[in-house]
């Protein structure tokens, strides 16, 4: 195999690879916020009573969640646990932070419109730093080292070029 | 005597011109017009108290000068080289600090010029030189620390002379400059104590010297002997006088300090799976349990006691302890400046505004990816000289490892370095932009079959 071919075969390699591994890391991290445990890492933002949770938890949902995160997920762990894992921005790459509010309350949180009593409930809230800026880090550096590896001298001439000698584009590429 | 390139050659499409000079004229408009802005527009407090560590720098400067009796442990903790330095310029020039953030402009503009001077020396081409010198000129890291009463901007232009004589002294085989550069390396030691590890870097650097560069290579050897025990002896005067007075072989206790609140603390608190928010608070203790022997004068004890917390940290939790030493460095690696927004906090909105959208959380791997991908490419054009500056890269990127929480001011004087293989990057970037662009146009002007 000629040069190019290996450089154009190793860079859709990697490029094919960086893709999977993109869709795995981003998986991972979302659990990894999912997993946080609110009682260990969580702030208290708000206890109240409610007469209405159905309405309660629904209010938290656009005021909480839906003003500070972008949603991605909601996880209902048990019947007194809801849980709402979002991103900082809209897309999980482009997110410097992963979110979890987690809203517990002391009874059952029937959210089915057909709530009958009033409910203590309380709102966690939990932040870590995504590793999607590291992925795309290492997405970037992994494509861009490849290329400073690869890419032939005579095609960075600013670089390679003699200073007594004017810069000289490669004969392939005129 | 090899020079390092004819005065007459120049490269195509960069005409002659004093590039040293050119940088410092840019660094030092751009340091004035920031001073300035600073200085004017200012609403809260002055120079003097923006930032915790001038107190220190100040109380230190007062005692060493006799201007009061309290400054003796700020003296130990931060070494006498900035101490010394500003003392100095307030017993000439009166309580002006602005005189001070001036003298540190055109040290922090030198600086930038003398980066451009250290990436043509090594690399003999100057469209890098220029970059150098420009990123080193603009950035604002180095800017709103040259407008700061702190010590790294002294340590950097210290840093960079030593680093830029040992190598031309080495390469035209002169023990004139290698004194020099012994001489300053040592007073960087003395305005830092991170700067320790120069001394050993000078020995590695006479084994990677480029063939073109070599003297008779016994020679080069003694000779960077000479200079790694020049710059020790400097520093060495000053511990001997802290073992005199406190029995502490030292030259500045800042380093340990910080290990035990921050690095051995964070590990601590992590081991205990305490929620992150009440770090600080934790901090705040272990500071604390060290007030009664700093105010009682007991400076040995604490000593004995920092070190202990330390070692017994590493022993209890090693593994912990190795992955938050990591995690730290490279979060300082990737911080991004935040001085400014203190300095300048009529333009904070606009400064936060940008943070949000490009470096969520105060960080940014951008300058670090740079930094890696130039490397390599310099790796590429003369090994050599580019495992120096990795030397010294990983050399600060590896102290900055025992403390964090100040932006990129603990990962500043890789600076150094970094700026030359950033440089790398763009150039590499302007080809393979213009590469791809003329095999695009090849491809679009090829006749279809």
């Amino acid at each position: 195999m000629n040069r190019p071919k290996i450089f154009w075969s190793t860079f859709a390699a990697a490029a094919i690879i960086l893709i999977i591994t993109g869709i795995i890391w981003r998986q991972a991290d979302i659990k990894r916020m999912a997993d946080e445990n609110y009682l260990k890492t969580g702030q208290l933002i708000r206890r109240d009573y409610f007469e209405n949770p159905e309405e309660a938890v629904a209010e938290i949902k656009n005021t909480v969640v839906d003003g500070h995160m972008h949603l991605i997920d909601r996880i209902r762990s048990d019947s007194k646990t809801i849980a709402y894992v979002g991103s900082s921005r809209s897309s999980w790459l482009l997110s410097g932070f992963l979110h979890k509010i987690t809203v517990v309350g002391v009874h059952d949180l029937n959210t089915d419109g057909h709530s009958t009593r009033g409910n203590l409930i309380a709102v966690y809230a939990q932040s870590i730093s995504s590793r999607a800026v590291a992925f795309g880090a290492i997405a970037f550096l992994s494509i861009m080292t490849l290329a400073a590896a690869f890419v032939k001298r005579e095609n960075i001439p600013h670089l390679f070029s003699e200073p007594n000698q004017p810069c000289q584009r490669s004969r392939r590429s005129k | 005597m090899m020079v390092p390139e004819s005065k007459k050659s120049r490269h195509a499409g960069w005409p002659r011109m004093n590039l040293p000079l050119v940088i410092f004229v840019i660094a030092i408009v751009v340091r004035a017009v920031f001073l300035l802005a600073m200085l004017f527009f200012h609403e809260g407090s002055s120079p003097e108290v923006m930032f915790p560590d001038t107190t220190k720098y100040i109380d230190a400067a007062d005692f060493l000068f006799g201007r009061n009796e309290t400054g003796e442990y700020q003296l130990l903790l931060v070494g006498p080289g900035y101490p010394v330095f500003l003392g100095l310029l307030m017993t000439i020039f009166g309580q002006s600090y602005s005189i001070v953030l001036m003298i540190q402009i055109v040290l922090s503009a030198a600086t930038a010029a003398c980066l451009a001077a250290v990436a043509r020396l090594l690399y003999n081409n100057r469209l890098l030189a220029f970059l150098t010198g420009l990123i080193a000129a603009l950035s604002l890291t180095s800017i709103s620390l040259a407008a700061a009463l702190l010590s790294d901007t002294l340590l950097l232009f210290l840093f960079v002379f030593s680093v830029y004589l040992c190598f031309r002294g080495i390469q035209e085989d002169r023990r004139t400059l290698l004194t020099v550069a012994g001489l300053l390396g040592g007073l960087s030691i003395l305005v830092r104590s991170v700067a320790l590890f120069l001394p050993p870097l000078v020995i590695i650097f006479a084994f990677l010297a480029p063939a073109s560069w070599r003297s008779p290579s016994r020679r080069t050897f003694i000779n960077s002997v000479l200079v790694a025990a020049i710059m020790i002896l400097i520093p060495l005067v000053w511990a001997g006088r802290n073992v005199a007075r406190h029995d502490i072989f030292t030259v500045a206790e800042t380093g340990p300090g910080a290990a035990r609140l921050f690095l051995a603390g964070k590990v601590l608190h992590t081991a205990r799976e305490r929620p992150p928010h009440e770090y600080r608070a934790f901090r705040d203790s272990l500071y604390a349990a060290t007030v009664p022997n700093i105010e009682s004068g007991r400076y040995k004890k604490l000593h004995d006691e920092t070190r202990a917390f330390i070692f017994s940290t590493i022993q209890k939790y090693p593994g912990l302890f190795l992955r938050t030493y990591l995690a730290t460095v490279l979060g300082n690696a990737t911080a991004i400046s935040a001085l400014h927004n203190i300095q300048l906090p009529h333009l904070a909105n606009l400064f936060d505004r940008f943070d949000r959208n490009f470096n969520p959380g105060h960080k940014n791997p951008l300058i670090l990816l740079l930094t890696l991908i130039g490397s390599v490419l310099l790796i590429r054009k003369n090994a050599r000289p580019t495992l120096m500056l990795l030397g010294i890269i990983i050399c600060f990127a590896a102290a900055s490892g025992v403390t964090f929480g100040q932006g990129s001011r603990i990962y500043f004087p890789a600076q150094t370095a970094w700026p030359i293989m950033v440089a790398a990057s763009f150039i590499f970037f302007y080809d393979l932009g213009g590469l791809i662009l003329r095999s695009l146009t090849i491809l679009a002007k090829r006749p279809a079959r």
